[in-house]
């Protein structure tokens, strides 16, 4: 069992190391203590810098530089995984005090950077028995398996960072990674492709005939032929992309 | 998949930045690669695929950056289980740790810290080495680490690393530029150093390159060629030891390709009893 001052020893190093405070400790070379503080900040730092570019280049330098600071002060990482600490960060944020103290956009483009690391890493599943959508009724609709929807409140991808806040409205965003060139891909949906997508993301192994079933049920005949003839097209543009594969139910 | 398990002679730490490269070495290729399972765990992808292409190339071995075997935390079992998951999945023979903690106070830090060379901390961590084998049912390997300054200590450094290999019956990974980091910012001398520590436990040594960045201190970085000092020290060392497998150590700064084949090259014909270049 260790002793108290030993666990007190390593506390404190570990405090100093995470927030750059003087602690009282007991040292062979105390000049050199620093080390520690700058060695594991610039890790932390440098997996955020890569995973947030945007928002770094957005706030500046310093301020992200400051954010991570804080953030590595005040949370416990939880992760063995420095890569997926960026998730860390953005759900730190969301619930920080920093989100007053920072451009309203801040926590969702932090989220919306991560879902492209989430996107591009997320773990293999199979995709036997996917075959591109071809419109037959009765075989199942299949997403691609890593796909990410949101509805952006910002224009992050068609603006520059001046012009976010006066440019705020609805921008539905379908994020995905090509089933095998693992490449991430960006596609601006209207809102109604987003509630489409959406649905799907909820619904399993539905058909074609069963989704336009509803659609009918759901709207008049004039709408429902007009509503149709759009859901096809959108199903076709999908395909062309990688987005959407029919599978034999 | 298949997978070629035997670790021996030189090999090289698989990074992203030279992962093609590593791939497509030829003369020499090194004879395994060395990877830090955290950075690879539930990562599918690109990088999976990466990984699966090297590993139907070169048997791997794993080199753990977070198990922080020397904190005062608790183990963290959910972790040592995707750990004996990924050893199984691509049939893993040796798996090596840092001699450090990486976290304290329930928070991960992602930087080796030194431990309180102290007798608490010796019976304390064989315990945990124990308890870890026991759970992978494999043997972990330590790693003797740089540091920069010694907190609290008792003891000196190579009683601390004896005390626990012989208690805890695991291995030793002898990280010979380690030594002459430690060394030369704590005033020992690598060889005493060496002939101090428990040689027969050895089975895996790591050679990498370092920064002195003050007269009076050198930082284990990782990102500069192995200077011919350490070049030195293995080859003086080598002989004492059990033909154990070489990892040439590159995080980043990483030079041309070649520039690592000439090391890998040294790194042979030192492991082979040959001479090494000037």
């Amino acid at each position: 069992m260790l002793k108290p001052e030993t666990i007190n020893q390593q506390s404190k190093l570990a405090q100093y190391s995470r927030t750059g405070e003087k602690q009282d400790l007991i040292l062979s070379n105390p000049q050199h203590v620093f080390q520690y503080r700058r060695l594991v900040f610039y890790v932390v730092l440098g997996i955020m810098q890569q995973a947030f570019p945007i928002a770094q280049k957005a706030i500046g330098i310093e301020s992200f530089k400051a954010l991570v600071n804080e953030f590595f002060n005040s949370h416990n990482c939880k992760t063995p995984q420095v890569w997926k600490l960026p998730l860390e960060f953005c759900n730190w944020f969301k619930t920080s005090n920093q989100v007053d103290l920072n451009p309203s956009y801040l926590s969702e483009l932090l989220y919306f950077e991560w879902l492209e690391i989430e996107v591009h890493t997320q773990k293999d599943t199979s995709t036997e028995g996917l075959m591109p959508f071809q419109g037959n009724a009765i075989s199942s609709l299949r997403l691609n398996p890593y796909l990410k929807s949101i509805n952006l409140n910002y224009p992050y991808h068609k603006f520059l960072p001046e012009e976010w806040l006066s440019q705020k409205a609805e921008y539905p965003m379908v994020i995905y990674r090509g089933v095998s060139d693992f490449k991430v891909h960006f596609m601006a949906v209207s809102k109604f492709g987003l509630g489409v997508i959406q649905f799907l993301l909820q619904t399993e192994n539905l058909t074609l005939g069963e989704f336009l079933e509803i659609l009918t049920q759901q709207n008049n005949e004039a709408q429902s032929e007009n509503l149709q003839k759009q859901v096809l097209t959108f199903f076709n543009q999908l395909s062309h992309k990688g987005i959407l594969f029919e599978a034999s139910k | 998949m298949t997978f070629l398990f035997m670790v021996k002679g030189v090999g090289i730490g698989f990074r992203r930045d030279i992962a093609d490269e590593i791939i497509g070495m030829v003369n020499p290729s090194p004879n395994f690669i060395e990877l830090a399972p955290e950075n690879w765990i539930d990562m599918g992808g690109y990088w999976r695929a990466k990984l699966d292409e090297a590993a139907e190339k070169y048997p791997i071995s794993l080199h753990g950056l977070s198990l922080s075997i020397g904190s005062p935390d608790e183990l963290d079992f959910d972790f040592l289980k995707k750990i004996k998951a990924f050893i199984k999945q691509y049939d893993i023979k040796i798996y090596s740790e840092h001699l450090s903690y990486s976290k304290c106070d329930n928070a991960h830090l992602y930087d080796l810290l030194p431990i309180p060379f102290t007798q608490d901390a010796v019976i304390h961590i064989a315990e945990r080495i124990k308890v870890v084998q026991d759970y992978l049912e494999m043997p972990l390997a330590i790693e003797n680490v740089s540091y920069y300054t010694a907190v609290a200590a008792e003891m000196k450094e190579h009683e601390f690393i004896s005390e626990i290999v012989n208690k805890s019956n695991c291995n030793l990974l002898l990280d010979v530029n380690n030594i002459y980091v430690n060394a030369f910012n704590h005033g020992y001398n690598t060889k005493d150093f060496i002939n101090n520590l428990p040689l027969e436990k050895v089975s895996y040594i790591h050679m990498a390159g370092h920064e002195k960045v003050a007269d009076d201190l050198i930082i284990d970085t990782h990102g500069e060629a192995i200077i011919d000092p350490v070049y030195e020290l293995l080859k003086w060392v080598y002989p004492k030891l059990n033909n154990s497998p070489v990892l040439l150590e590159r995080d980043f700064n990483f030079p041309e390709i070649n520039e690592l084949k000439r090391e890998l090259t040294q790194l042979h014909k030192i492991t082979n009893q040959e001479e090494v270049d000037a």
